[in-house]
Order: structure tokens, then C-alpha cells, then sequence
């Protein structure tokens, strides 16, 4: 068992030395040139060829790809992730800052798309062929298609310009104005939770019921136990492992999916950070950004493996 | 004097296609997937045709018209026919759509052939490779790709196809590790044939059901990613018309023309629920599980 947590630690931290490869190689090989973007920004004065190249040199852009790598990791390894090409500022404190906004909104609704897709699947195993069954997968086969940003500008039309019932956009923090921000993450949460309720409940729904034919469910059954005891304590627990295998992939998809939606609900988070940036060819940022958001998906992928041992007692005897 | 019949006893030979469309065509949502998906593709091969107005002719004293009889699904900030860009947004859609599937698909199941046929060390680095792009969010890569090299609809080919790479990859790499096993490859092997006659020959066509099945959900999530690009600005440029760019033009004109918004992402989310019903359809048509029971 800790040669098998070693090794999958290894491979982890192997997947990551590669992601900064791809980000890094990403950034510098593809054409856009962030030298060229600041001295086209500023309006004040015209850049001599030695001031552009001293700038070169600040940036360190002068040396070969190899040393500007290792540069860039070294600095990411000390904690030190650049300065952004407009403000001058370090990158690091204002990515924390929205990142915080981002996981908020993102956890959330995570936890509630678990909390409502996992019983839904339940029900439609339970009760199989009947109309709740159709509903249920009729339901997360909407939730999958639904364009979110398309969903969340309907949602802003109906119950913010409409009704008038929600606020349409922006961010207060909790500890501000908790009923402000409370109203304002209402309809990005609805539309991010589409996801996670969908995936949970398919899969909840389709490993319960290869479960729920077994040889210990019809022991169980026989044995005269309720339903609710046979379904929620016998079959769920093992029908829910796949289900949390999925949390990285749900994860990766709601990031996706939250990049789009702060900027449909203008929420200032990490994923409007990256699009703004991005438009800006702020390059420190959107290298920063990226490689953060690819390192937790490798942890959360990471977790999610060591689990099994806590989750199923027959990875740990194997 | 006993005649002596024989009785040769066929085997119930059940007819591939009868079984496949009978499972097939036996949920109403498959079948109504197929409907659209079929609507859409021929909204898009003969746009010019169906369409009652040109996509690019603006016309200033018809701009943000609600839905009439002359315009059906209204007009938009420059008096463009809203219909008539969703039928041309659908062309778009599906050209970019079919192109990104079709390269993704033969370079990922090259690599997952190889690194899944050979093993050691070719699979360890092709793999881990992609394990490391599978880290990034697919509309994430796409949307740092797409942005640095300029938009357009090439660009964001390149882009998608690069997201999708390691999805197609791995699930032929899967396959092939399983299918490698069989004796009819040991067979193959022994009877002299090399490597390349191997993997085309015998494993690719025996993998190939869960591949169709995994183009066709995918065909669904790159129109969808496509129209988030063109959403975000980083996509189809204008004036070409997409659904995601539409969506996003209407976004200023909510309350005015909600036609504008609403009509392409409804087009958008049929189609996108079109391939992936007809792909869950085809999974279970497929299913070599159900072969001979039905």
C-alpha cells in the first residue's frame, strides 16, 4: 500500500513538471509577444531599440528558452510567480484574492449539485421503468446539453430584468454583506450546478443498478431487511465509490464551465481574471492562472485515488 | 424403410442490422436526437437555399426587430435576419464540429494504438503526456490556445483538436490493452503478421464500436466548447455567423429583443442534446453485451 501511495506521489508530481512544461512552452512558442503588447500600450512615449531591449532583459526574455524555463520554475518553486506586464504588480496576492471568489461559487456548487444529483439517482434506480426514472433521466440529459452561459443570460433576463427578484451581477463578500452576497451568487450557482447534478446522478443512478442485481443485495433481501436498509446502507455504499472517482472530472468541468460563467455574471473570480488577461496578453497571469488551476486538478485526481483505500476495503487487502 | 432426414440445425442468425436498429430506435429520445441532428444538417448543407434572407446584408432601419411574419425569429443590431444566421451559425457549428472530431480522432487513436499495442515505454511517455494535458479543463486549453494564436475558425480547430487529443487517445488505448489479449491476435502474430497489419487489420476494427460511440458524444461538447469560445470573443470571428457570438450580441439587448440571446442558444442546446442522445443510442445498440439476446 505505500509503495502504491509513493508511486501514484511520483507520478503526480512527474504530471505537474510536465504541465509547467506545456505552460511555459505554451506561453513562449505560440506567436504574441508580450514585449511588443507593452510597448504598443503605452501612448506616452516611443520605445528606442535599447529600451526595448533593456526591457527584454528586465523580463529576462533575452535568454535562451532553456534558462527562461528554469527561471520560471525556480521562481514558481520559491513562491514567487511574476509581475504582471501592466499593473507591475506581483501576480500571486490578487490570483489568491479571486481565486478565493471562484472556489466559493465553485464548492458550492459542487456540494449542492452532489447533494441533489446523488438522491435523484437513487430514486431513478430505486424505481426503475417508472415515470420518476424517465424524469430523473430526462433531467440530467438537459442538465449536460444546456449551454450554462446561455442558461445564466435567460436566468438574468427572467428573474433579473424581468422579475426584478435578483441581482444580475457583481460580488460582495460574505463578510461584507452576507444577504447581498447570498442573492448574487444565486443564479451562477444555478447554472454551474447543472453539471454536477447531471454527472452525479447518471452515474449514481447506473452503478446502482448494476449493484442492486448482486448476490449480497438478494442476501440482503432475503434476510427480510426494509428497502431503505438494503438500498442506503448495503448497495449505496459501494455504488458511490464511482461517483467520487468522477469529482476530478466534475471539477474540471466546473472550472470550465465558471471561467464562462463569471464573465456572463460579471462575478470578479479567477476565470474572469484568466479571460481579461488573456485579452491583455498579461502573460504572467494567464501562465499563473493555468498552471494553478491544472496543479489542483492533479491533486484533486491525486486524492481521489489515495481515497479508495479509506472508501473500499478491497483496494486495501489487494 | 425409415428415410433418414437430416436435421441440420441452423443457429438463430440474427440479422446485425434488424437487432441494432431495434435497440436502437426503441427510445423515443434517440429517435427524436436523430430527427434533429438530421434537421440541422441539412438547415446547414443547404442554408443558402432555405434561408429567406442573405447572413451579412445589414439594413440600418430594420435593426432589433421582434419576431413578424417578414422576419420570424426577429432581426438583430444590424437588421440582420435572425434566422437566417442560425441557419448559417449552424453551418459553422458543424463544419468546425466534423473537422475537429475527424483530425482529433485520427491522431489520438494513432497514439492510443501505438502506446496501447507496444506498451513499456513508448505508453509510459505518450500517456503521461497526456495525462498532463488531460490536467488543463478542455475549454480552458482550447481558450489559451485559441487566444494566442488569433481566433478565427482554423485557429480554434487547432485549438479543440489539441483539447481533444488525449480524450480520443486514451479511450483507444484502453481498448487496444484489452483487445491485445485475444487469441486472434496471437493467431495473427504467429501466422507471420507484422506489427502495422496487426494493429489495422485486427485490432483497430475490433475496437471501433466504443470509438463511434465516443465521436459522436464528443461531436456535442466541441460545438458546445466552440460556442463558449465564440462567446468569450476568442472564437468565430465576425461577421461570420455562430451561435456562441450570437448569443453573446444579444447580451446588451435583453430586455429589448430576448429573441436575439435566446433563439441560437436554443439551437445550440438541440443540437448539442441531438449527438449526444443519438451517442447514448449508440452505445446501447452497440453494446456487445446485448449481441444475440435481442
Amino acid at each position: 500500500m505505500l509503495t502504491y501511495i509513493i508511486r501514484r506521489l511520483l507520478q503526480a508530481i512527474l504530471i505537474i513538471f510536465l504541465v509547467s512544461l506545456i505552460v511555459f512552452f505554451t506561453m513562449r512558442l505560440l506567436p504574441g509577444d508580450p514585449i511588443l503588447m507593452i510597448v504598443t500600450s503605452s501612448h506616452y512615449r516611443e520605445y528606442t531599440e535599447q529600451q526595448i531591449a533593456k526591457l527584454k532583459h528586465e523580463y529576462g526574455l533575452d535568454k535562451s528558452l532553456v534558462v527562461q524555463y528554469i527561471n520560471f520554475a525556480g521562481g514558481v518553486l520559491r513562491g514567487d510567480f511574476g509581475v504582471s506586464i501592466f499593473s507591475h504588480r506581483p501576480v500571486a496576492p490578487e490570483i489568491a484574492k479571486r481565486a478565493l471568489i471562484s472556489l466559493h461559487i465553485g464548492i458550492l456548487a459542487w456540494i449542492i449539485g452532489h447533494i441533489i444529483g446523488i438522491p435523484m439517482g437513487i430514486i431513478a434506480a430505486v424505481k426503475r421503468g417508472t415515470w420518476l426514472d424517465s424524469l430523473v433521466v430526462l433531467v440530467s440529459n438537459i442538465g449536460i446539453t444546456v449551454p450554462s452561459f446561455w442558461l445564466g443570460m435567460m436566468l438574468i433576463y427572467i428573474f433579473g430584468l424581468r422579475l426584478g427578484w435578483l441581482p444580475t451581477m457583481g460580488y460582495t463578500s460574505p463578510f461584507d454583506d452576507l444577504w447581498q452576497n447570498t442573492r448574487q451568487i444565486i443564479l451562477p450557482v444555478a447554472c454551474l450546478v447543472l453539471s454536477p447534478i447531471s454527472g452525479s446522478s447518471r452515474q449514481t443512478r447506473s452503478s446502482l443498478l448494476e449493484i442492486l442485481h448482486q448476490d449480497y443485495i438478494r442476501t440482503a433481501w432475503s434476510k427480510g431487511l426494509r428497502e431503505r436498509v438494503v438500498v442506503l446502507k448495503h448497495a449505496l455504499r459501494n455504488a458511490v465509490v464511482p461517483v467520487i472517482t468522477l469529482a476530478g472530472v466534475h471539477l474540471s468541468l466546473l472550472i470550465g464551465g465558471e471561467v464562462i460563467i463569471e464573465m456572463v455574471f460579471n462575478v470578479p473570480g479567477m476565470g474572469r481574471l484568466l479571460v481579461t488577461s488573456i485579452t491583455n496578453q498579461d502573460y504572467p497571469y494567464v501562465q499563473c492562472i493555468v498552471l494553478l488551476i491544472a496543479a489542483s486538478i492533479v491533486l484533486i485526481n491525486l486524492l481521489v485515488d489515495l481515497s479508495y483505500f479509506w472508501l473500499d476495503p478491497r483496494v486495501r487487502y489487494n | 424403410m425409415l428415410e433418414t432426414s437430416t436435421i441440420t440445425e441452423t443457429p438463430i442468425r440474427v440479422n446485425e442490422f434488424r437487432r441494432f436498429s431495434k435497440v436502437f430506435f426503441s427510445r423515443g429520445v434517440v429517435t427524436a436526437g436523430l430527427v434533429m441532428i438530421l434537421g440541422l444538417t441539412i438547415m446547414a448543407i443547404f442554408a443558402p437555399l432555405l434561408a429567406p434572407y442573405d447572413p451579412y446584408t445589414t439594413s440600418l432601419e430594420e435593426t432589433l426587430q421582434p419576431p413578424s411574419s417578414q422576419h420570424l425569429l426577429g432581426t438583430d443590431t444590424l437588421g440582420r435576419d435572425t434566422l437566417t444566421r442560425i441557419m448559417y451559425g449552424a453551418r459553422t457549428s458543424l463544419m468546425i464540429g466534423v473537422v475537429v472530431v475527424f483530425s482529433s480522432s485520427i491522431i489520438g487513436f494513432l497514439l492510443g494504438l501505438v502506446a496501447g499495442y507496444f506498451g513499456g515505454w513508448l505508453y509510459i511517455i505518450i500517456m503521461r503526456t497526456l495525462d498532463a494535458f488531460m490536467a488543463f479543463p478542455m475549454i480552458l486549453l482550447a481558450l489559451v490556445i485559441a487566444s494566442l494564436l488569433g481566433g478565427g475558425i482554423l485557429n480554434i480547430i487547432i485549438a479543440l483538436t489539441v483539447g481533444l487529443i488525449p480524450v480520443s487517445s486514451r479511450l483507444m488505448c484502453g481498448q487496444v490493452i484489452t483487445a491485445k489479449e485475444n487469441d486472434y491476435i496471437m493467431a495473427a502474430r504467429a501466422m507471420g503478421a507484422n506489427h502495422r497489419r496487426v494493429m489495422f487489420r485486427h485490432l483497430l476494427p475490433n475496437c471501433f464500436p466504443p470509438l463511434v460511440v465516443m465521436v459522436t458524444m464528443v461531436m456535442g461538447e466541441v460545438i458546445l466548447a466552440e460556442a463558449g469560445l465564440s462567446f468569450l470573443g476568442v472564437g468565430v470571428q465576425a461577421p461570420i455567423a455562430a451561435w456562441g457570438s450570437m448569443i453573446s450580441d444579444g447580451r446588451n439587448y435583453l430586455l429589448r429583443a430576448p429573441m436575439l440571446s435566446f433563439a441560437p442558444g436554443f439551437a445550440l442546446m438541440l443540437a448539442v442534446f441531438g449527438f449526444t442522445m443519438v451517442g447514448d443510442g449508440l452505445r446501447d445498440a452497440l453494446d456487445p453485451r446485448l449481441r444475440g439476446v435481442i
